[in-house]
């Protein structure tokens, strides 16, 4: 549960106060104080995004080992870019734009210099890592476009707007890709349970 | 399978947890990291808008003063008269240059054989006798290019004796 209520300054709040208080903040408020240099609360904004960022890098780039480094380097490169977070969009929209345009970069560079690519091995929490999802494997096979609108209005929730601020396109665009994704997935999954 | 079933399973399945060690690895590289200070430039970010537009503003109005003759400009950069910027059309369409019509300081010997030749005689009495002041030649338009240059070129070269400004108007 996040509320919008403005973080004490580490320099003059009383001892403890910063830390009881970092996990109740918005994004918003932990984001302000981390463009003025403060690391706790962009610590508390890694912690909280870093699953949503890594599954976006994983299930874009396929790989593991790729999904990784799009992260670190993304949230890196967040942490440089803090004080240009001008705070007119939502601070995890502008977060997992950063992480995939670095898993963009991450599938052209791979396009120009193949190398054999590391099987996806995250699965679902909780799930059995030994059972590979069949639909993650069709989900992988897709073409890119329809597969980031899969994996940010699917498998990250985010409604059709976000999901169109994320990825530069209108709400009407995301939602036809959306729907030939599923589909697709659908024929995909079909047609391997036929053969 | 539909597309509902779908979109639930892939919200079950498609779901990964980071590695564990994700986080700590990115926050030992930033605390490497310089700490990010917001520029000073947003906050000087206004007043040097007011200040480039007060600029724009100021250059356009000299500029304007040069064109009808407020200044007395005498520079070399202004001197070719008669080329440079996009010509100017009055009303019976004859084009010259809109620097034409600047001041130009010249000898006043010179001013006198070059506005005579242009057509052009001074309202009250000789050129010679207006040392030091400005003239007003109203030229014809489509004269008004080659008169223009040859005041350009009397004013680099400029002969001896007393100098007097000329401003030039077209005239219609």
């Amino acid at each position: 549960m996040t509320h919008a209520i403005s973080l004490p300054h580490p320099g003059r709040a009383r001892p403890g106060a910063y830390d009881l208080g970092v996990h109740d903040i918005a994004d918003q408020a932990l984001a302000a104080r981390a463009a003025r240099g403060d690391t706790a609360a962009f610590e508390e904004l890694v912690v909280r995004h870093q699953d949503r960022l890594y599954t976006l890098a994983l299930r874009v780039t396929g790989s593991d080992a790729d999904a990784r480094d799009c992260v670190q380097e993304g949230l890196i490169a967040a942490w440089r870019g803090m004080p240009r977070f001008r705070g007119d969009a939502q601070f995890s929209t502008w977060l997992h734009r950063i992480v995939l345009r670095k898993a963009y970069d991450a599938i052209d560079q791979r396009r120009r210099r193949p190398e054999p690519v590391e099987e996806v091995a995250a699965v679902a929490p909780g799930s059995d890592p030994g059972i590979r999802s069949e639909l993650l494997d069709a989900l992988a096979a897709l073409e890119l476009e329809f597969r980031v609108v899969a994996v940010a209005c699917d498998i990250l929730g985010m409604s059709m707007d976000e999901a169109g601020a994320l990825l530069d396109l209108p709400a009407g665009t995301v939602k036809s890709r959306l729907h030939r994704a599923r589909a697709r997935l659908a024929e995909a999954i079909g047609s391997e349970a036929t053969t | 399978m539909s597309p509902d079933e779908i979109a639930r399973r892939l919200r079950e399945e498609g779901m990964a947890q980071a590695p564990p060690d994700l986080a700590p690895e990115v926050m030992r590289q930033v605390a490497r990291e310089p700490r990010p200070r917001r520029r000073s430039w947003p906050r000087w970010r206004p007043v040097a808008a007011w200040a480039t537009a007060a600029a724009a503003i100021a250059a356009g109005g000299f500029a304007i003063s040069q064109l009808g003759g407020g200044g007395s400009s005498s520079s070399e950069a202004n001197s070719s008269a008669a080329s440079g910027a996009a010509p100017t059309r009055d009303v019976l369409g004859a084009a010259y240059a809109p620097n034409a019509l600047r001041v130009y300081t010249v000898a006043s010997r010179d001013a006198a054989r070059i506005l005579q030749l242009a057509g052009v005689t001074p309202a009250h009495g000789s050129y010679l006798a207006l040392h030091g002041k400005r003239i007003v030649a109203a030229v014809a338009a489509r004269k008004l290019n080659q008169v223009a240059a040859q005041l350009a070129a009397a004013e680099r070269h400029p002969g001896p004796g007393p100098k007097v400004r000329v401003r030039l108007v077209p005239r219609r």
